[in-house]
């Protein structure tokens, strides 16, 4: 079963075709990895299903429901939660109170924000930061923060941006941890990376993109395996 | 500490309502209707301004369109409080079409997009050509003669206003505590999230433009109700209040106290409503003392007189807190 | 129908016009680009020019039948200019250094910078008035006599030399942004802040060089526009608002966009005042940016703010 769903999916900037017409699904309750080399147009397909943009054409369709039409918070309280590659926060709220606002707007069926809030913040082990200004946390803190910001929706579906870029390795090992987590609490994980190595070992399934396109599928072993992705990333040394 | 804080709002309060059964009338109380009112525009536009963060320059359109209207029904032999009363909707209404026109925009657009509006809509009203606007608006003129408030056979404007200043009083008092709601409100919450970060606030299941949409319709009706109360106090309104100078003041009002602090924009009306009316006589020495004073103090206190303050006192409680802690 | 003999002429005055919106538009927009305030005292330096240019220029008080002061100099418009537009220079220049810059790290800088340029022109509007007094005054000549005529067209030297200096100022800019060392830095600064820094330019300086650039730009077209027609205290505000409209209408921060949108809203005015009349001008670029911004939120070439 598909829980999300793009048909012909394209989004351009000029002349230049972020996103060109791509087809694909995510499968209820798997780990999908979105690869590709920088400028592939990863982000901008986020942004586009999240409505952080407008589509040009194309549609999505994420749990029965048709979404390229509405707007972003429409889409939360669906169930899409979505983190940013550059962490976003509430620069003037303590972590407490943002992921409390997250489960009281996005949060679906939440009686009790507070009560939800405390145990996103226990999921991301962030409670003893709980009444930390946001940006006063480091890095890390701020995406574990975005991470249980997205958990108070409640959401069905997460997507991750590039989770693991400026962590270090322990930091990387406990994040990767925490996806596999995500997963098992019965959530489907879509997560772009570039650490390859790190999200091989973690994807059920992986989409290849380069210019806009999709051009390889398939699990991990198969999609390394694969000609025209290694032509892809030819020096720049990931396999 | 809500304790302490309702005390020392009692003070001030406990003041403003002693002051005409102890002080002798005069232009004095004049000043105070006036600081009173716009006190009422600062709290509201500060909500726009400093808890929305949005950068809209036109709060005299909502605060002319409550006046005219007010000034219109009333002429036209309305109840002056029937009429302030749609002059507030309608006011809140101009806001409500405003944010519709302008959503889309985002910082400096926005700024000169409400900025230009204003003079478009000052353009607009004192034009003599299109007859049914000159019905209303009066051109150039403005409306005059905008009879007074009658209550039981009493004059509001006589005494110096002592009326309007108890009436304008207890509008600022019910304003305060609506804007409190308010931001305590899911609403107040959500405003916040769109300031600090507006695309991952949407993110997260906040509907963007109807907090916009809300905040524009509830702020200007409170900026048109100084505005209407204000007209009925003069008896007059004409196309000078859309004036850059006054757009200073509106302006300044919030940033001296501090943009997204609750009082702030008040101490703000305290200080500048006074600086422009004691000054009238001086003419072009006024706009310059008003100048410098507005670049000294944002200068000073880029966070406003009452942010900064906040800023230290807070400062001071987190550090008393972690040194009993033993940290 | 209105006689086709009759449309060209608002054509020619619109080019004219439309030249001189584009240099008191590139000011702001120079100055926006590269630092981030919209500096709202635009205008007053646009009068504070005029202003300077006149004082140099006007031969003695007695003109006026009054007591304003003049240097009595008589020093020629050409001449005259070059101080002028050296002071305003000196005046942005310090704007930057001593009201933006103890601001733009602050919070809510957009605001704060605001109320400061809002606050500085009406202090500059007052001094103005202080000075010079309330009244319009105008210059003792115009900056060249004598016309050419074609048909039922009628060109004056005056506006041919506000086309062409304006044009060559407007590409001097260009050239200056385009080729030399310190033009090439506001670009990169204008693109991308932090890169511009790790290549090691110095900020600091392109922002005082940008404001005080912007602002001169500001003072030319002050003398240019008001030596044909009047000075006053308050003259700096509708060409303000103009130059608000046109850098909103062409996108802020694209040159090509303001430059575009310059010749547009002074077509406009012309030919609105051609079919209905003078005050109706403004009123319809008021219009059209709104109905702009409407279709387009980030202007016509603009990039998107975020």
């Amino acid at each position: 079963m598909a829980i999300l769903e793009t048909l012909n999916l394209s989004k351009s900037f000029g002349s230049l075709k972020a996103v060109a017409g791509l087809s694909f699904d995510v499968k209820e309750k798997e780990i999908l990895a979105v690869v590709g080399p920088n400028g592939s147009g990863k982000t901008t397909l986020f942004n586009v299903i999240s409505k952080v943009l407008n589509p040009d054409d194309g549609t999505v369709n994420f749990d029965g429901h048709r979404i390229d039409k509405l707007p972003s918070h429409r889409i939360a309280h669906l169930g899409l939660a979505r983190t940013f590659q550059v962490p976003a926060y509430f620069k003037s709220m303590t972590v407490e109170e943002q992921v409390r606002l997250a489960a009281q707007f996005g949060g679906r069926n939440s009686h009790d924000p507070s009560a939800t809030a405390s145990e996103s913040l226990a999921f991301v082990g962030l409670s003893d930061k709980a009444k930390t200004p946001a940006d006063r946390l480091d890095i890390y803190g701020k995406k574990r923060l975005m991470m249980a910001s997205a958990m108070a929706i409640k959401p069905k579906l997460m997507m991750l941006d590039e989770p693991l870029a400026g962590l270090n390795n322990q930091e990387v090992k406990e994040e990767l941890g925490m996806v596999t987590k995500i997963r098992e609490s019965g959530i489907t994980v879509m997560i772009i990376e570039h650490n390859i190595r790190a999200i091989f070992s973690l994807a059920d399934r992986t989409i290849v993109m380069h210019k806009g396109e999709k051009i390889a599928e398939g699990s991990p072993p198969e999609v390394s395996k694969n000609v025209q992705v290694v032509k892809v990333y030819l020096g720049e040394g990931y396999f | 500490m809500r304790l302490i804080s309702l005390g020392l709002l009692a003070v001030p309060l406990v003041a403003l309502l002693a002051y005409p059964l102890v002080a002798e009338q005069g232009y004095l109380t004049y000043v105070l209707v006036l600081i009173l009112s716009y006190s009422i525009i600062a709290l509201y536009y500060n909500m726009l301004l400093g808890y929305l963060g949005i950068p809209f320059l036109a709060p005299l359109v909502p605060y002319a369109v409550g006046g005219y209207t007010v000034g219109y029904l009333t002429l036209n032999g309305w109840n002056p409080f029937a009429g302030l009363l749609v002059g507030c909707i309608f006011a809140a209404g101009s806001g409500f079409a405003f944010s519709l026109l302008s959503m889309r925009l985002r910082g400096l657009y926005m700024a000169l997009y409400s900025l230009v509006f204003t003079l478009f809509f000052q353009n607009l009203i004192t034009r003599q050509d299109i007859r049914p606007l000159f019905d209303i608006f009066v051109g150039g003129i403005g409306q005059n003669n905008i009879p007074d408030i009658t209550l039981g056979g009493f004059q509001w404007r006589l005494f110096d206003g002592v009326a309007y200043y108890y009436f304008a009083l207890a509008m600022l008092v019910v304003s305060a505590i609506v804007l409190k709601k308010v931001l305590d409100s899911r609403f107040g919450i959500a405003f916040k999230g769109v300031r600090d970060a507006e695309v991952y606030a949407a993110s997260l299941g906040i509907g963007i433009f109807r907090v916009k949409i809300v905040a524009f319709a509830v702020s200007s009706f409170f900026i048109g109700l100084a505005g209407g109360l204000l007209t009925l106090f003069y008896g007059a309104i004409g196309a000078t209040i859309l004036d850059t100078s006054n757009m200073l003041l509106f302006f300044s009002m919030v940033v001296l106290g501090g943009l997204g602090t609750f009082f702030g924009p008040v101490a703000g009306a305290f200080v500048m409503v006074p600086l422009n009316n004691y000054l009238t006589e001086y003419h072009a020495w006024r706009f310059l003392a008003q100048g410098l004073a507005v670049l000294l103090v944002v200068l000073i206190f880029p966070e406003g007189v009452v942010g900064r303050l906040q800023r230290f006192v807070r400062g001071r409680m987190m550090r008393s807190s972690t040194g009993s802690a033993g940290v | 129908m209105v006689d086709s003999s009759l449309l060209l002429p608002p054509l020619l005055s619109g080019i004219i016009l439309g030249s001189l919106y584009a240099l008191m538009a590139m000011g702001l927009t120079l100055i926006y680009s590269t630092i981030r305030v919209l500096n709202f005292a635009h205008g007053a330096f646009f009068m504070a020019g005029a202003y300077i240019v006149w004082w140099l220029n006007t031969p003695s008080s007695a003109l006026y039948g009054s007591s304003l002061p003049t240097s009595g100099l008589s020093v020629p418009l050409a001449l005259a200019v070059v101080p002028a537009v050296l002071v305003i220079f000196v005046i942005g220049v310090g704007t930057q250094r001593f009201l933006i810059r103890p601001l733009i790290r602050k919070p809510n800088p957009l605001i704060t910078t605001l109320v400061v340029t809002l606050a500085l022109a009406t202090m500059f509007e007052s001094i103005a008035t202080l000075i010079f007094g309330g009244a319009r005054v105008q210059f003792a000549s115009e900056i060249a006599n004598g016309d050419i005529r074609y048909g039922g067209l009628i060109i004056t030297y005056a506006e041919l030399v506000q086309f062409a200096v304006a044009i060559g100022v407007l590409v001097l800019l260009q050239v200056f942004l385009k080729r030399s060392r310190w033009g090439i830095g506001m670009r990169a600064v204008a693109q991308d802040l932090d890169a511009a820094s790790l290549v090691g330019i110095n900020t600091d300086t392109i922002y005082l060089l940008a404001f005080g650039l912007g602002s001169a730009l500001a003072a030319v077209a002050g003398f240019l526009l008001t030596n044909t027609v009047f000075l006053s205290p308050s003259v700096g505000a509708t060409p303000l608002t103009i130059a608000f409209i046109v850098v909103v209408f062409g996108g802020i921060g694209s040159v090509q966009g303001t430059i575009l949108a310059s010749y547009i809203v002074a077509l406009v005015q012309q030919y609105v005042t051609l079919f209905l009349d003078a005050t109706w001008g403004l009123s319809f670029a008021f219009l059209l940016m709104i109905a702009i911004l409407i279709i387009r939120p980030q202007g016509l070439f603009g990039f998107r703010e975020t």
